[in-house]
């Protein structure tokens, strides 16, 4: 039973390094075609949108409004920026998490993406930390005493690590769960048993996993902004 | 696994594929990662999220703005109530002056009428009084008049019955006498 993430073709290289054509980025690729056309299509009917919201307009209008009071919720006023940012990344971790359901290698099963998700968490930490508390950014690496730098820093470096694989884990361990049942099972039992560990490993543990990214993404964010 | 999008392109010169490697290629990976979900979030943001958080502060305002006009327009309703209802108390109370000045107006009027009507029946019982003593008066005049037509009739009677032409003649000298002296 091969878990790997197969390599199928390169597809340019990157200071030396090849970039092959995997199936992760197919699968991303995918979601965020789709992702993007959902975008184009509300783009599009924006213009017809009724005052009064109905079927399509209403799950885009509850979708865009959930995620903007949760930003506001989390991260209290001042953050309205990351609404769309954090709406984005929502989206895109909880597709790709049920993109397992479709037959595709769910790609937050690969740490290249949980490491570029919480790589831009990470940025964004501190970006948004220097740009808010100057120079108590680099006075609170030092707090409450100058011997606990090295503690503040490993702590620091651990919260995008813990993002990653936590992601990575959780979606990871789902995916060779779910393949070792797949290999179990005889063909004609296939069809019909795995479907409450899909529901589970999927669609509850997926859902479960983008919250627990987002949210804990957006703290960190906070956290990090607030100038004591 | 389902793996229904896997193309068939391997060639011999591809690497394996692995579960989690820590290297190099981890991180390239990783910024081609970053570059495709940078392209993503803002795509989403700037076509579904922006527009239709747009759309629904516009709406929210309108309905804000809907509302306040509509509570003016109450506000303004009420005081036009307010108004009205103390016109209507004003005019109630307009009224209650009105009846009460024109009830005592009328009362004045009335024991005007009466003390007038009272004075008048006054005169006119004074004048009725007056002219009955007058009345009498002039009937007991009268009586004493007859009386005295009847007594002197009477008396002349007597005498021309009675007394001859000398006591005549004497009674007539003494009444004379008295007269002279009185």
């Amino acid at each position: 039973m091969d878990f790997s993430i197969k390599n199928h073709r390169v597809l340019f290289h990157l200071w030396d390094t090849p970039v092959y054509l995997t199936d992760t980025l197919i699968a991303t690729w995918i979601i965020m075609g789709a992702l993007i056309l959902l975008a184009v299509v509300v783009r599009v009917r924006l213009r017809r949108f009724q005052e009064v919201p109905r079927g399509f307009q209403n799950i885009i209008e509850t979708m865009v409004e959930s995620m903007d009071n949760f930003t506001k919720t989390i991260m209290g006023p001042g953050f309205d920026e990351f609404g769309p940012y954090f709406f984005g990344v929502f989206l895109f971790i909880l597709l790709a998490n049920y993109s397992g359901l479709f037959g595709l290698r769910q790609p937050t099963a690969d740490l290249a993406v949980t490491g570029a998700l919480a790589m831009m968490s990470f940025v964004l930490i501190h970006f948004r930390g220097i740009r808010m508390q100057k120079r108590g950014y680099i006075k609170e690496y030092f707090s409450p005493h100058p011997v606990f730098f090295p503690i503040n820093l490993v702590g620091e470096i651990s919260k995008p690590v813990s993002l990653a694989f936590r992601l990575f884990g959780n979606i990871l361990g789902g995916v060779i769960i779910m393949g070792l049942i797949y290999g179990m099972l005889p063909l004609a039992l296939r069809i019909v048993l795995p479907d409450l560990l899909h529901a589970y490993f999927d669609v509850f543990a997926g859902s479960l996993q983008a919250f627990i990214f987002t949210i804990l993404s957006m703290t960190f964010i906070a956290q990090k902004s607030t100038t004591e | 696994m389902f793996q229904l999008c896997t193309i068939a392109l391997t060639g011999a010169e591809l690497p394996p594929g692995s579960i989690l490697s820590l290297d190099k290629k981890l991180l390239v990976e990783m910024l081609v990662y970053i570059i495709n979900i940078s392209l993503l979030t803002g795509v989403l943001a700037f076509l579904l999220y922006k527009p239709v958080k747009k759309f629904m502060a516009q709406r929210k305002e309108r309905i804000a703005a809907e509302i306040e006009a509509a509570q003016k327009d109450r506000e303004e309703a009420l005081e036009l109530k307010e108004q009205y209802e103390s016109l209507i108390a004003d005019i109630e109370t307009e009224r209650e002056e009105i009846l009460h000045a024109a009830y005592k107006k009328a009362m004045e009027r009335s024991d005007q009428m009466l003390f007038a009507a009272r004075r008048e029946a006054e005169n006119v019982y004074n004048r009725a009084l007056a002219e009955l003593k007058t009345e009498k008066e002039n009937m007991a005049d009268e009586m004493k008049r007859q009386m005295i037509e009847i007594a002197a009739m009477m008396a002349g009677r007597f005498v021309e019955v009675s007394v001859d032409r000398e006591t005549q003649d004497r009674l007539i000298a003494e009444a004379l006498a008295e007269w002279e002296e009185s």
